[in-house]
C-alpha cells in the first residue's frame, strides 16, 4: 500500500477519534487528559503511519498508544499517584481485546460520555457544545461556525464546562435504574436541542443550519443504537428523521421559511422519511410490548402523522389533536398548549383553537412569538384579518430569526390587504 | 453528504472467507453505531435494456465480459469526503488482511440529493 497522505491519517484518527476519547474517559476519569491522551495517538500515527502504513485496526492501535503514554505520564507525575493505585490495574491489564468483542464495550464508552457531555450541573447550552465537541468528535471552530458564535466564546464554553464536571466530581460510571432513565431524558433533550437550533435557529440570517440538524441525527442514531429496548430513544431518532426529512421544503429558492401546509412535499426527503417512520413502528411496538413510551413517542407519532399525508389537506387533523391532548396530560406547558391550539384549529376550527389560547396563564412565553403567531393564524382563518395583523405585527417584534420575522410579516401585511378589501 | 458506497470485484470471485464476512460484519455494526449507516443492501444479478446504434436490446446477467460486479451497496451519511474515502479505505483493508491474492474495488459515489436550503 503506498504510504498514507496527512490528511487520510488525520480521517482515520477522526473515525476512531470518539471511541478512543470515550474509552480513555472511562480509563483515566478525567476528560482533559483522555483529550491530550487522545491527541497524542494522532501525533504519533503522523510519525509512524507514513513509514509503516495504516496498521490493520488503527483504533486498537491509537488506543495501545495513547494507553502507553497515560502510563507514563503517570508514573512520572507524582500527584497522581494516587490515582494510579487506582487505576493502575485497568491500564496496565495485557492486550487489548480483538474489535468485534470490543463492540459492545466501545458502545457503552460512547454511552457513558454522552451521559457526562449532558450531565444535569451544566446548563442546556453548555451541554450542547460539550457534546457536539465530545460525542460528535467536532472541533471549536467548526461547532463556532455552526451556531454563528465565535470560536474563543466557544471555546471558553467548553473548558468551563469540563471544569464544572471536575469540580463537582461527575461520575463516569454508566448509571443504573431510576437514574439512568432520567439521565437517558437529559440526553434526549440535548439531542432535541441541537437539532431544533438546527431546524429553527433562533438568532442569525439564515433560517435552517442543516449541519446541525445532521449532527442531531446522527447521535440520535447512536442513542437508539445503544438503548434498542428503549421506545424514548427509538421515538426521538424518529421524530428528528421525520421532521429532518423537511429540512429542503422549509426554505425557499431565496432562503424564506415555507410552513409545513405549504411545502412542496415531493422535495421531502423519502430515503429520511421511511426511515422515521420504521423507527416510529420500532418505538410503538416497544410501548405496547411492555416498556413505558413517553413525550418523544407522541411527538414522533404526531410526526408521522404529517409525513404519512401526501398533501396537506390529507392530514389527519383529528387524530393530532388527540395525540397533543395525550401530551399536554403527560407534560402540561405551554408550548405544548400552544401546538395544541393549532391541532384543534385545524380539527374543528379557528375558534377551538383561541379558546385553548385564551386559556393560557397571564405571562406564559412571554417574549416568545410563539402564541402570538398561532393566534395571527388562527383570527386569519377565523376571518377576523385586522385582529389576526395585529397578532402577526406582535410575533414579528418577538422573534430574533430574520427570516421568520419577514414571513410574520408578510403575514401581517396579507391580512391589512384583505381587511382594506372587504372593507371596500 | 451522502455516499454511496459499491464493494466490486470479479464476477467469478467465489464466496468470501468466512473470517471477512466476520470482520465486514463488525464494521457494519460499527457503522450503524456510529449513526451513519443509512441503507445497504445486496445486489442481484442484472439486466440490461441498451440502446446501440438504434437498436434495443435486453440481456440478462451476470455478464461473462463484465471486468467486476458490484454484489451489494451502503448508503452513508458523512460530514466529508474524507470521511467517505477512510470508510472505503477500511473495506479495502479488511479484504487485502482476510482475502489474500482477491482483487476488489471500492466505490464511493457522491449523492446529489435534494437540493440544499438556502442558508
Amino acid at each position: 500500500m503506498s504510504s498514507p497522505t496527512e490528511d487520510a491519517i488525520v480521517a482515520v484518527w477522526r473515525n476512531e477519534s470518539v471511541r478512543l476519547l470515550a474509552g480513555l474517559a472511562r480509563m483515566t476519569h478525567d476528560l482533559d487528559l483522555a483529550e491530550d491522551l487522545a491527541q497524542d495517538a494522532l501525533v504519533a500515527a503522523l510519525e509512524k503511519w507514513p513509514h509503516e502504513g495504516i496498521p490493520r485496526n488503527p483504533g486498537a492501535w491509537l488506543m495501545a498508544i495513547a494507553k502507553r503514554r497515560a502510563i507514563d505520564g503517570f508514573r512520572r507525575d507524582e500527584v497522581l499517584r494516587r490515582k494510579v493505585a487506582l487505576l493502575g490495574h485497568e491500564l496496565e491489564e495485557g492486550e487489548m481485546p480483538d474489535l468485534a468483542a470490543a463492540v459492545d464495550h466501545i458502545e457503552d464508552d460512547v454511552l457513558r460520555l454522552m451521559f457526562l457531555s449532558c450531565h444535569p450541573t451544566l446548563a442546556p447550552d453548555s451541554r450542547t457544545v460539550l457534546t457536539l465537541r465530545l460525542v460528535c468528535g467536532l472541533t471549536t471552530a467548526e461547532i463556532a461556525r455552526a451556531y454563528f458564535a465565535k470560536e474563543s466564546a466557544v471555546g471558553q464554553r467548553i473548558s468551563r464546562a469540563k471544569r464544572t464536571l471536575a469540580e463537582v466530581g461527575a461520575s463516569f460510571e454508566l448509571p443504573v435504574g431510576e437514574e439512568r432513565a432520567a439521565r437517558m431524558r437529559e440526553v434526549m433533550q440535548t439531542i432535541y436541542l441541537v437539532f431544533n437550533e438546527g431546524y429553527a435557529a433562533t438568532s442569525g440570517p439564515s433560517w435552517t443550519r442543516p449541519e446541525l440538524c445532521l449532527e442531531a441525527m446522527r447521535l440520535a442514531r447512536m442513542l437508539a443504537a445503544q438503548a434498542p429496548g428503549d421506545p424514548e430513544a427509538q421515538a426521538l431518532q424518529g421524530l428528528l428523521e421525520i421532521q429532518g426529512s423537511r429540512l429542503a421544503a422549509r426554505a425557499d429558492a431565496d432562503g424564506h421559511p415555507v410552513l409545513l401546509d405549504d411545502q412542496d412535499r415531493t422535495r421531502w426527503d423519502q430515503l429520511l422519511l421511511r426511515r422515521g417512520l420504521a423507527a416510529v413502528e420500532r418505538a410503538t411496538a416497544l410501548a405496547s410490548s411492555g416498556t413505558p413510551g413517553g413525550s418523544y413517542l407522541v411527538q414522533a407519532m404526531i410526526a408521522a402523522c404529517h409525513g404519512r399525508a401526501r398533501r396537506a389537506e390529507d392530514t389527519d387533523w383529528a387524530e393530532i389533536a388527540r395525540l397533543y391532548d395525550l401530551l399536554a396530560s403527560g407534560a402540561p406547558g405551554a408550548v405544548i398548549e400552544v401546538n395544541r391550539a393549532v391541532a384543534h384549529g385545524r380539527a374543528f376550527g379557528p375558534e377551538a383553537g383561541l379558546e385553548i389560547l385564551a386559556a393560557l396563564p397571564e405571562g406564559a412565553l412571554a417574549g416568545s412569538h410563539l402564541p402570538a403567531g398561532v393566534r395571527g393564524d388562527l383570527l386569519q382563518r377565523a376571518g377576523r384579518h385586522s385582529e389576526a395583523a395585529n397578532a402577526f405585527d406582535e410575533a414579528a417584534s418577538l422573534t430574533g430569526n430574520a427570516g421568520e420575522r419577514e414571513l410574520l410579516e408578510k403575514r401581517a401585511a396579507a391580512c391589512r390587504r384583505a381587511e382594506a378589501s372587504s372593507d371596500a | 453528504m451522502r455516499y454511496m458506497m459499491f464493494v466490486k470485484m470479479a464476477p467469478d470471485a467465489g464466496p468470501p472467507p468466512a473470517a471477512l464476512i466476520e470482520a465486514v460484519e463488525a464494521e457494519i455494526k460499527q457503522q450503524y453505531a456510529d449513526g451513519i449507516l443509512l441503507d445497504a443492501d445486496g445486489l442481484g444479478p442484472a439486466v440490461e435494456i441498451r440502446l446501440t446504434a438504434g437498436e434495443v436490446t435486453h440481456v440478462d446477467g451476470p455478464f461473462a465480459e463484465a471486468k467486476e460486479v458490484a454484489g451489494g451497496f451502503s448508503l452513508f451519511e458523512v460530514r466529508s469526503q474524507d470521511e467517505a474515502i477512510e470508510l472505503g479505505r477500511r473495506m479495502v483493508q479488511l479484504h487485502e488482511e482476510l482475502w489474500p491474492g482477491q482483487d476488489v474495488a471500492v466505490e464511493m459515489r457522491p449523492l446529489f440529493g435534494p437540493p440544499t436550503p438556502a442558508e
